[in-house]
């Protein structure tokens, strides 16, 4: 069998004599124009992003202060962090906050979209009505807020509660505060998902008798599960590194009520002089991140939720 | 669409493209072009303001005046937050760069910079300036570290209490001068649903501190403090656990603030308020508080109402009546990588000389003076006897007391900050949080991270 093939004359070429070469070169010369207008963002983002974090994780392992240099204390820091009795009250405000934030906001932002859908006239002034508090600074919406709830003349004087001022009450509405911020965002993204479901699914489903909550159910949470999962996973993400709120509104307390751990690398970066420490628990957070985006990226391939 | 623009060659664009990235890398590095010395002719001076008035002021009388005298080298003002000005000039510094003149809010990270690197040694420009001769021997001190004169302390501050007298002689109350009168006013006080003493951390948690000074001065006492400054005794000793203890039953009976909780959500306005309306009887913060009390009172706070001001009295037996604490509330030193160390020096000389301008940026910007020797003669006729006689008051103070925020070293500082909330909303008790700042203070003093003493 290899005979005949042996024997058989060559294909002419698809091509003219050195067409291949000269192709392989523009190719690579495409890539390597592209590279070289990518190089400024590129580097921009080496300086300002890959490479502190690098230094974060050598830091991580020193005494560094945040002045001068630091001493390599192996894994001190880490074995610490396992004893710190605030690094664990942290960790489970964020446990608390994240697991806030994937219920209340969620759900709010899924049925106030799956609301809006329905609406066809003033939408736009609606979704409007919701995103500006996303659009208004922090500071804003936290003066705003402290205002509201003042227990002397604010809806504390009212429930005759300090919302902000008891420790069993802090964390909670402070959370709260930040889904009012944030709620807003969600039901913009997840309308912008529902309106891309093909409506001949919920006239089918209608002629068969769905109501509108198993339509929800059935048709719109299904149809738009790849942007459900990508905002579980941003607002995970996100409740790891919530920091303005609590900052601004309680700058942690009362006696540590609501101390994240953003609020407490903060301290021991600044306060205590500790960059070193304050580096070690910045690290913990993007483990956590991590863990998060892969078990993300893990079910995607797995379930195939984007196919 | 791949191709190159003719004219420009690949190796040109090569370059281009290196170099933007090569000029990206370096601005980065460089944090702006506030370099130290980068400059050069000039010094960089930077600066937070918590006003616009305050900044015009400084402008006018500090800065324009500062350059009209020395023309040679002139100060640049670079404007930064106010409220993390220290960060970003940690950060510049920690980059190589940052301003001439490297301004902190006290002498708690200057054993870091120093053994940093980023300040220069100050003796020789004492020498020379005479600056031994002119300032506040306790405040020189504060800016020593292991030897050497790194910074001068640009301003002192001390505890005191605000009252409106009207409400005081409503009641038939006078101003109290030991712990007996103070607790019988506030108790009465209480019992009348008045707040005794405004107080609270909204706006500020190292507020805190501020109260922990006060009861560690005035019951525990001075010397017992400067005593475990310096080792000598312990913070978990019995003298303190009774002081906290004795603090603590002050919130939780709702002496301060009216209640623990609402500590945690009162502002500064409205302490003056609660101050002016009569429905507080004191006011107990530093002498920062004569540039805010202002205008909450008499035409401008819409009212007929005044204040005064009276020194914390004594609140346990064998401690003296007058302690004032002593405060550093900033310090400047000069940056190592400056080019102009010497145009450096004067303008922190320009800024502790001339006493009748300092008694000026205190009358029309609140300023705090610097601690040199001040006259009356110095402060305008026109300051308000109020604010003169008071910075006269702790000037001449025969006992003086020690300040967290001065005197103690960061971790501990931060503890006695954090630890408080705790004490105070029952989480720790007086012992454990007596413990714990002597738990953190003791690697600290063995360090030698402790600032230097007055003597």
């Amino acid at each position: 069998m290899t005979a005949p093939t042996a024997t058989l004359p060559k294909a002419a070429p698809a091509t003219r004599p050195g067409s291949r070469p000269r192709r392989r070169r523009v190719s690579h010369r495409t890539r390597l124009v592209a590279w070289l207008f990518m190089l400024p963002l590129v580097a921009s983002n080496v300086t300002v992003i890959l490479w502190p974090a690098v230094q974060s994780v050598y830091y991580s392992f020193t005494d560094w202060s945040g002045v001068g240099s630091g001493q390599w204390i192996g894994f001190d820091n880490y074995t610490r962090m396992l004893g710190d009795e605030e690094f664990k009250s942290a960790l489970y405000h964020n446990l608390i906050w994240t697991a806030v934030s994937l219920v209340v906001p969620m759900t709010l932002g899924l049925f106030g979209a799956y609301l809006l859908s329905r609406v066809r006239r003033y939408q736009v002034l609606f979704r409007l009505a919701y995103f500006i508090p996303y659009t208004v600074a922090t500071v804003v919406s936290a003066a705003v807020w402290q205002t509201l709830l003042s227990p002397d003349n604010g809806l504390g004087s009212v429930f005759g509660v300090n919302f902000l001022g008891d420790q069993d009450l802090a964390l909670g509405t402070v959370a709260m505060v930040n889904t009012w911020a944030f709620w807003g965002f969600l039901v913009v993204i997840f309308l912008a998902s529902m309106q891309s479901v093909n409506p001949a699914l919920y006239e089918a489903a209608a002629l068969d008798g769905a109501g509108p909550f198993r339509q929800f159910v059935s048709i719109t949470l299904p149809s738009i599960r790849p942007t459900l999962v990508f905002l579980v996973v941003q607002t995970i993400i996100w409740s790891f590194l919530a920091f303005d709120f609590v900052f601004i509104l309680t700058q942690g307390g009362p006696a540590g009520a609501t101390d994240v751990l953003s609020t407490l690398l903060y301290r021991n970066a600044f306060a205590n002089l500790e960059a070193g420490y304050a580096s070690a628990i910045g690290v913990v957070m993007a483990l956590f991140t991590a863990i998060v985006v892969i078990t993300y990226q893990v079910l995607r391939r797995v379930r195939k939720w984007e196919a | 669409m791949n191709n190159v623009p003719s004219g420009l060659s690949r190796r040109n664009l090569l370059k281009l493209s290196g170099g933007t990235a090569l000029a990206t890398f370096l601005a980065s590095c460089a944090g702006g072009g506030d370099a130290p010395g980068g400059n050069s002719g000039k010094i960089v001076v930077w600066s937070g303001f918590a006003s616009k008035e305050a900044e015009n002021w400084f402008r006018t009388n500090t800065l324009e005046a500062f350059n009209k005298e020395h023309p040679a080298v002139p100060a640049e003002l670079s404007v930064k937050q106010f409220d993390n000005f220290e960060q970003q000039q940690q950060t510049a510094l920690a980059a190589g760069s940052g301003p001439d003149i490297v301004a902190a809010a006290g002498p708690g990270p200057l054993r870091e910079y120093a053994a940093a690197g980023y300040l220069l040694p100050l003796d020789d420009y004492a020498k020379k300036l005479g600056w031994n001769d002119r300032i506040l021997g306790w405040a020189m001190k504060t800016g020593v570290i292991d030897g050497k004169l790194v910074a001068l302390p640009t301003n002192y501050e001390s505890m005191q209490i605000f009252y409106n007298p009207a409400t005081m002689s409503q009641h038939g109350w006078t101003f109290p001068k030991t712990r007996a009168e103070f607790e019988a006013i506030c108790r009465e006080a209480k019992a009348k649903g008045m707040i005794p003493v405004s107080a609270g951390n909204a706006d500020y948690k190292n507020a805190n501190e501020w109260h922990v000074s006060v009861f560690l001065n005035h019951i525990a006492g001075p010397d017992a403090v400067r005593q475990a400054l310096k080792g000598e005794i312990k913070f978990s000793d019995p003298v303190f656990v009774d002081a906290m203890e004795q603090a603590r039953k002050y919130f939780v009976d709702g002496w301060w603030g009216g209640a623990v909780d609402r500590y945690f959500t009162n502002t500064f306005p409205q302490q003056y308020q609660q101050l002016a309306k009569g429905e507080a009887v004191f006011n107990i913060t530093g002498t920062w508080g004569l540039g805010e009390i202002g205008p909450f009172f008499g035409k401008e706070g819409g009212n007929d109402a005044e204040w005064a001001w009276g020194a914390v009295p004594s609140l346990r037996d064998g401690v003296p009546e007058d302690v004032w604490e002593l405060a550093v509330g900033g310090t400047n030193s000069i940056n190592a990588k400056s080019k102009n160390p010497d145009a450096a020096a004067e303008w922190i000389d320009f800024n502790m000389s001339d006493p009748k301008r300092q008694g000026r940026a205190l009358a029309e910007a609140n300023e705090p003076p610097p601690p040199i020797a001040m006259t009356e003669a110095d402060f305008p006729a026109d300051l308000d006897k109020r604010v003169s006689s008071l910075f006269a008051a702790f000037s001449s103070a025969t006992h003086v007391g020690y300040t967290t925020w001065t005197f103690f070293p960061p971790k501990t500082d931060t503890y006695i900050i954090e630890g408080w909330e705790k004490l105070i909303t029952g989480k720790l008790t007086a012992q454990a949080y007596c413990q714990g700042i002597a738990d953190a203070f003791g690697p600290e003093l063995a360090a030698g991270v402790v600032p230097p003493l007055p003597d």
